[in-house]
């Protein structure tokens, strides 16, 4: 099949997925919402009362605890990403989309990936408009450095709406479905460095840290928008990378591979 | 067979669901411009075969072409040469009439404009809520909207899974209209399930018979009712007379008579029922089943032959008044039921639909009076 085609299969999908989305204005608020209230309230909270330094950071960076969780909070709001992918994929199972775009001369790669590219388009959205109220709470950013921001919020929402459908296509149901993000969502996000340094937990703890897409995620955000990250951002980009197509390939395959219609 | 006429050509296809076999080894033509219905119980393999040929499941073994494309091969060109209508809804909720449409049209790579849609809507008399969503559409609406998208492509070939399943009557209708035009103006190759029986018979050109998997039988539905060979004649008598006497002696001379058929069964019961013909009269009803095994095609003939003997037996008698002469011929209802063994799973069949078989089963029988 040839790839002209292919993209053009992708772009319908993708187009699609953004009238979607632009209809449930609820879900892009409050997906957006509860990371800025956290963000907002935890933040403000433990602005004051975070040493800095034993954050491993050294004061004189001039990065306050603020700062320090906004790479964090992009990265949560891109953790929704995951839900919206599988939803998108079960819901359209559920209520019979699904059958209209499988039995159309377009190859299911296309149909994952226009799906996976539509949600990651409303992630770096909210991610954006997130960076846009930094300056608001006092967050002085690396300007010079948010396209390449905006790569790893890309790249980050790319790999979770990816883990979503590689999950989707196992379940049958959203409620199976809900159970699995649930209890993903936390570790992925407690293992993370959004609120703390991976460094500050336990050493075997850490080693599972170092197997989470959203770890160098959120490192790579981090160093580019604040300058401050433990691995160097080439390698935090890099593996990220890695993650994003390993898990897009997956997802096509075990998409193809799925008969439940 | 020329293999260009038939558009259709399933080649022992094949679906198991670990032990069970959902489609076992079908071979099947299904020739150009014609209506194929396939009918069969709940759970026959109908939908299973429709989603193999469509190419949203893989066989297990066998395959099959469509419009000379390899469904397992080439799905790519199958899909782009078939329409189909699923049996539950398969259009976006969340996006209008107008988007559905549109959607379709841009993935199938056919160029339309607002206008083209809103024609195809007219048709299906959706054009007046093009920019509604469809969630707010009912079934039948739904049902509509898709048979047009279906259409949209030019497919040469058009699947309908239950089109008219739990529509009311007047939309049932409505499709199977639109349905017929279509295949006359299009020359549309068109494969239909569906429960209705009178609908299959009316619509289809041919017909087969699937059941736990297997084709039962194939052809057209007057051949597939005259191969059945079983008629019926009830008779409505009124007859001031000792009864049972009188069934006995009819019993007998018909019995007796060379009446050309083979007569399987006589049975005479007696409706005490007030008739309203008269208030002491006693309304007899005369049943005889009757086979024709003979070869001859003109059944119609040996029919009337045999209804001139039972005339002739009734002859013997006086003081009757007879008040109807029914000839039952055989209904696609029951070639169903003498190939697939059961009724349409009748005890599953919402019940205005049990209703509705029943009522028709009592119309079918050719009226001579």
């Amino acid at each position: 099949m040839n790839i002209k085609k292919n993209i053009k299969a992708i772009y319908i999908i993708w187009l699609r997925g953004i009238k979607l989305s632009s209809r449930y204005k609820v879900g892009f608020i409050s997906h957006l919402g509860q990371p800025l209230l956290w963000l907002l309230l935890l933040g403000t909270g433990l602005r004051g009362s975070v040493s800095m330094g034993s954050m491993g950071l050294t004061e004189s960076t001039g990065i306050d605890y603020m700062a320090f969780m906004l790479p964090g909070i992009i990265g949560m709001t891109l953790l929704f990403s995951l839900m919206m992918g599988g939803m998108r994929i079960l819901w359209d199972k559920k209520f019979g989309f699904l059958k209209e775009m499988m039995v159309a001369p377009i190859s299911r790669v296309s149909i994952v990936l226009g799906n996976n590219f539509s949600i990651a388009t409303i992630s770096i959205l909210q991610g954006i408009i997130i960076i846009l109220l930094a300056p608001l709470i006092g967050v002085d950013l690396n300007l010079f450095y948010i396209p390449i921001a905006l790569l790893f919020i890309l790249v980050i929402g790319l790999t979770f709406t990816s883990v979503g459908i590689v999950i989707s296509t196992q379940m049958e149901d959203f409620g199976s479905f809900q159970g699995i993000q649930t209890f993903l969502t936390l570790p992925l996000f407690l293992l993370s460095s959004a609120f703390f340094p991976v460094t500050k937990l336990p050493y075997p703890v850490q080693i599972i840290a170092y197997f989470n897409p959203l770890f160098y995620g959120v490192d790579g955000l981090r160093g580019a928008l604040i300058g401050v990250s433990t691995l160097p951002m080439w390698l935090d980009l890099l593996v990220v990378t890695f993650f994003c197509v390993v898990l897009i390939f997956l997802g096509a395959y075990l998409f193809n591979r799925s008969e439940g219609i | 067979m020329d293999m260009n006429e038939n558009i259709i050509q399933t080649i022992n296809l094949t679906k198991e669901y670990g032990n069970i076999k959902a489609v076992d080894n079908i071979s099947l033509s299904i020739r150009k411009g014609e209506i194929f219905g396939l009918l069969g119980p709940n759970g026959a393999g109908k939908t299973t075969l429709i989603h193999m040929l469509c190419t949203i499941l893989r066989s297990t073994s066998g395959t099959a072409l469509i419009n000379g494309f390899d469904i397992i091969k080439e799905p790519d060109k199958v899909r782009k040469s078939i329409g189909i209508v699923f049996q539950d809804p398969s259009s976006d909720d969340d996006l209008t009439a107008y988007e559905n449409m549109e959607f379709h049209a841009m993935i199938y790579d056919v160029p339309v404009e607002r206008a083209n849609i809103l024609e195809l809507l007219r048709l299906v008399e959706l054009d007046d809520r093009a920019d509604r969503f469809v969630k707010t559409f009912s079934g039948g609406m739904k049902r509509r909207l898709e048979l047009t998208r279906g259409l949209l492509h030019h497919p040469k070939v058009l699947f309908l899974d239950e089109p008219t399943l739990g529509l009311d009557t007047q939309t049932r209708r409505k499709i199977w209209d639109y349905i017929r035009e279509i295949a006359n103006e299009k020359e549309m190759t068109i494969i239909l399930t569906t429960h209705y029986m009178e609908e299959a018979d009316s619509i289809c050109d041919r017909i087969a018979i699937i059941d736990e998997g297997k084709i039962k039988a194939v052809g057209s539905p007057k051949e597939l009712k005259n191969d059945l060979n079983d008629y019926k004649f009830i008779i409505k008598l009124i007859k001031n007379y000792d009864y049972l006497e009188f069934e006995k002696e009819l019993e007998r001379s018909i019995k007796r008579r060379e009446i050309g058929v083979d007569i399987t069964d006589v049975n005479i019961t007696q409706n005490n029922a007030g008739n309203g013909v008269s208030a002491n009269a006693n309304e007899i009803v005369l049943e005889i089943d009757l086979r024709i095994n003979n070869e001859s095609k003109n059944s119609d003939a040996l029919l009337i032959d045999a209804l001139i003997s039972v005339k002739d037996a009734l002859k013997e008698f006086k003081n009757f008044e007879i008040t109807t002469i029914d000839l039952h011929k055989p209904t696609l209802d029951d070639v169903f039921i003498r190939y697939t063994g059961k009724k349409l799973r009748e005890e599953r069949a919402p019940p205005d639909r049990r209703l509705r078989m029943v009522a028709s089963r009592m119309t079918s029988g050719v009226r001579i009076r």
